[in-house]
């Protein structure tokens, strides 16, 4: 193959793979948009919590993969938590709660700091090495967290289309006082989300854990990205979100192996911000406001 | 089967109903009707769950369900169609008819008897049934109102409550709307009880007719008796506190 | 913290006071007051704390053996510490008893940029010799400043850790070299003398700067890769080095090998992929490693120090940045034949070279900043060895 080919594939499959990442993120951010209008800033510290109990899990029991199989519930009860403790009360007033959520960042990093230590931990995955594929070199963790991220987002996606909960969620979603009226729990259902939400980021933190390294402020580089990725997909729409995830991955794989890699950031938020100017409801459609 | 007693909402200062008491029965069609700011709806969503009254009851066949649910309320047998027809608008007719009967969820043969449900629907109304694969939003305003009217006989009710179900419709889909709603309460034995803005309409449709000013109920007649404009126009535009022009029962 | 502190500062009077068998000259005694300004407690406990220990252990060193000479008089040295809890007002508060109340003429510390930068503005006019590894004394120009000539900077200047690491690539036999760092003013204030190096050493050097928190650095390291460079030099942040090593490892990326600053044997050995890494592997630092020395001299100071009991934890070679200068200070304090007069003083201390734990030391004149033994840790295989790289002092 063509050398300046097989780069390419290389950036763009690099980009993939964190983009699955932040695609996960943003299924979950626009999970609990989508349905209780909070803009719920503290996603990133959620992904950080995944990853530091699939890192204590992990070396408590030296099964990788148990990590992900603890994370996961254990996040799910984090959001159960947050919501019943906290973000029901903020429904009506979903400003209030993204202000508590700005909150609840403070609280879940001072928390981490203490059981953790503000000091980076390192863990080492056990899938090592890379498969070559004509030349393009597909790291073995970065393609095994790309299928888990599409198995999950296409699990999730099944659920929501097909399923009569997934159906009520989208009934919630358009309408909530409809939904009551046909007798769908509708705080029931938002709640779920919070526990489906925090879950996905629960993944996703243990598939931050395998890039590497971890601290307790690792979380702000997720949230922002989540968001950006949520927006252009479309508030509430998981397959925009799933494409949006993919597409920054790869926007900013491609500005660090071609442009000037120290300016990735800005490149792609400015990209961000082009797209919402041009589509406000993002690219693939989204909801445009309150409704509950 | 519905009776509202002596019911009273407030919202902040608003003294929305002051003492409402009404009956409805399943052989009928009840409408309310009223100047704006009657308090027709907030009936409708007291007894519905969707606001919660400060005082008074409401009983469904004999059982209190005063500020219960609107699951709790739909589970009793009352379902409220509501104003603007609500549909979700980015999921099909088929979709929004399902989920009408999500209080049946979990019970034996649901998804089954779902799909006879619509199917039987389907058949009552024909454009509609046609329509089943089509995104709701993408309806016509009159085809909206009669999948919002399925939607809500999904869930079996024994009373079907309805919220200005006339409103922003052609007056020939609006006749069709009234033929439709009096063919329900004939051959399905279903209760209606509607609030309507349209009095021609609301005069047309009714077994009964109740008169809402100022969160109280001033007249309850049969349409005919209300034929009289200067009755109408006393409630509507005059001082509803000084005696009726003619004799009505309150 | 304030309990740790006390239990720290106990610890190191009993562990020093153990071995004590000081043997007194005769003749005329006299005691010479050495101030130390250091974050003992709170946020930078951890950068303070080698520093102090440091001085402890030198002084505790010189007193032992009967102190030193100043024309017929014999000195001992006191130390006497004031924690500046990490916060200015706390580094004003002790800078003023170290001064005024304590009348001390020699001070060291703080190490940490901020609070040193606050505590000259009361040592200069005070015409006290203020030492302090601060980076900021260098590139705010302090040590350039002839309106002080009495602050000495403890850290090797830039350009002697660019040659470090310079060396560091040579060792791994790399011709084209991707310098890797974030996108910052840490980076912008290193690259330029890192790059007159490269350029002095004929080695060609691709740039590839990085957003300070990213994540996964497979991106810039395909990058790194399609310009065929034959190693990858990391500069900074440090944390994120096992990551950047990781990812040149599985994508192929660095035929030669992995060099970085300060990273350290660690990184190698185990953090980036839970077991020696397969390629060859060299940290550049700036002071003698004392996990891995490099001399004979480092391995007894080691072990000196790990003798105190107290654990220095990660910071512990910023013990390098007063242990030598106490000593130093000692010698030139002799040689000027004073232990009042400042200037004197200074000016010796400025231009001797003095033979330390981390080799032969001096002052360079503009920055006055010390020069002294870098060092090249390196893995090949899972083995580590050590070696100096020797400062240009005479």
């Amino acid at each position: 193959m063509n050398e300046q080919v097989t780069v390419f594939l290389q950036h763009a499959f690099n980009g993939i793979s964190m983009g699955a990442v932040y695609a996960l993120i943003a299924a979950g951010i626009t999970l609990v948009y989508g349905l209780s209008r909070i803009i719920h800033f503290a996603v990133g510290e959620l992904v950080m919590l995944g990853a530091f109990i699939a890192l204590s899990v992990w070396n408590w029991s030296g099964e990788f993969w148990l990590g992900l199989a603890v994370a996961v519930p254990a996040l799910a009860l984090i959001g159960l938590v947050t919501e019943r403790a906290v973000f029901r009360f903020t429904l009506r007033e979903p400003l209030t709660g993204f202000i508590v959520s700005l909150g609840l960042i403070l609280i879940l990093q001072g928390t981490a700091v203490e059981i953790w230590s503000p000091n980076p931990q390192y863990s080492q995955p056990p899938l090592e090495g890379s498969w070559d594929v004509a030349g393009v070199l597909l790291r073995k963790q970065a393609v095994v967290n790309f299928a888990i991220v599409v198995a999950v987002l296409a699990l999730c996606y099944l659920v929501l289309m097909k399923t009569t909960f997934g159906k009520s969620l989208r009934a919630v979603s358009d309408d909530p006082g409809a939904a009551a009226l046909m007798g769908i729990p509708v705080r029931t259902i938002i709640m779920t989300t919070f526990v489906i939400g925090s879950a996905l980021a629960g993944i996703a933190g243990w598939m931050v854990l395998t890039l590497g390294l971890i601290t307790p402020f690792v979380g702000a580089i997720y949230v922002l990205r989540g968001f950006a990725v949520a927006l252009i997909g479309g508030l509430g729409n998981i397959q925009g979100a799933a494409l949006a995830g993919i597409g920054l991955g790869v926007a900013e794989s491609l500005a660090a192996g071609y442009v000037g890699p120290g300016w990735t950031d800005a490149y792609v938020f400015g990209a961000v911000v082009l797209i919402l100017l041009w589509r406000p409801t993002g690219l693939a459609g989204g909801s445009e406001g309150a409704k509950l | 089967m519905l009776e509202i007693d002596d019911l009273e909402v407030r919202f902040g200062h608003v003294h929305a109903l002051r003492g409402v008491t009404l009956e409805a029965a399943r052989s009928e069609v009840l409408v309310l009707i009223g100047p704006n700011g009657a308090g027709k709806s907030t009936v409708l969503n007291s007894v519905s769950g969707l606001c919660e009254p400060s005082s008074g009851r409401v009983r469904i066949e004999g059982a209190d369900l005063t500020g219960h649910s609107p699951r709790e309320v739909v589970r009793a047998g009352v379902t409220l169609v509501p104003q603007g027809r609500r549909l979700f608008g980015s999921m099909s007719v088929r979709e929004n008819l399902e989920l009408g009967a999500y209080t049946h969820k979990g019970e034996r043969n649901a998804q089954a008897k779902t799909v006879n449900k619509i199917a039987r629907w389907a058949e009552f109304f024909p454009e509609v049934g046609q329509r089943l694969s089509t995104q709701s939003s993408l309806l016509s305003g009159g085809q909206q109102q009669i999948v919002a009217i399925i939607r809500g006989l999904m869930s079996e009710p024994r009373m079907l409550m309805m919220d200005e179900p006339s409103i922003g419709l052609a007056p020939i889909v609006v006749k069709r709307i009234g033929e439709e709603i009096r063919r329900l309460n004939r051959e399905s034995g279903i209760g209606i009880v509607m609030v309507e803005q349209n009095v021609e309409f609301a005069l047309t449709v009714a077994d009964r007719v109740a008169i809402l000013v100022h969160g109280r109920v001033v007249h309850v007649a049969p349409p005919a008796a209300l034929r009289d404009p200067a009755l109408l126009a006393h409630y509507f535009f005059g001082d509803a506190s000084a005696p009726p022009p003619t004799g009505g029962k309150t | 913290m304030k309990t740790n502190q006390i239990i720290l500062h106990a610890a190191v009077a009993a562990a020093l006071a153990a071995g004590s068998t000081a043997v007194w000259a005769q003749g005329k005694k006299g005691v010479v007051k050495i101030g130390i300004n250091e974050t003992l407690s709170g946020k930078f406990v951890a950068v303070g704390t080698p520093p102090s220990v440091a001085i402890r252990l030198a002084i505790h060193e010189i007193n032992d053996k009967g102190g030193f000479k100043v024309g017929d008089t014999t000195y001992t040295l006191q130390p006497v510490e004031v924690d500046n809890r990490s916060e200015g007002p706390g580094v004003v508060a002790g800078m003023t008893k170290l001064i005024e109340d304590e009348k001390i003429k020699i001070i060291f510390g703080p190490t940490v940029s901020v609070l040193a930068n606050q505590a000259q503005e009361m040592t200069v006019p005070a015409k006290v010799i203020h030492l302090s590894a601060a980076g900021s004394w260098q590139s705010l120009g302090y040590l350039n400043d002839p309106k002080k000539p009495l602050l000495f900077g403890t850290q090797n200047p830039l350009n002697a850790l660019a040659r470090t690491e310079i060396a560091a690539v040579k060792e791994l036999g790399a011709k084209k070299v991707a310098y890797f760092s974030a996108d910052d003013d840490t980076t912008k204030g290193n690259m330029g003398p890192f790059l007159a190096e490269a350029k002095a050493a004929g080695i060609e050097v691709t740039t590839i700067l990085f957003p300070y928190a990213t994540a996964d650095f497979s991106s810039f390291v395909s990058r790194a890769k399609a310009a065929k460079v034959d190693s990858i030099h990391f500069l900074h942040p440090q944390n994120s080095a096992p990551n950047v090593l990781r990812a040149a490892v599985e994508l192929q990326a660095i035929p030669k090998g992995f060099s970085g600053r300060q990273t350290g044997a660690a990184a190698a050995l185990k953090l980036a992929m839970g077991k020696p890494v397969p390629v060859p592997y060299v940290s550049a630092q700036s002071t003698p490693d004392l996990d891995y020395p490099s001399t004979p001299k480092v391995k007894a100071y080691a072990e000196r120090l790990r003798n105190t009991g107290i654990d220095l934890g990660y910071n512990v070679t910023f013990s390098f940045f007063t242990y030598d200068f106490v000593h130093m200070m000692a010698a030139a304090m002799t040689k000027a034949g004073t232990v009042d007069d400042t200037a004197k003083i200074a000016a010796v201390f400025g231009s001797m070279t003095y033979d330390g734990v981390a080799g032969k030391i001096c002052f360079a004149t503009n920055p006055r900043a010390s020069q002294y033994d870098g060092t090249l840790v390196s893995v090949r295989n899972g083995k580590v060895s050590a070696k100096p790289v020797p400062s240009p002092c005479k």
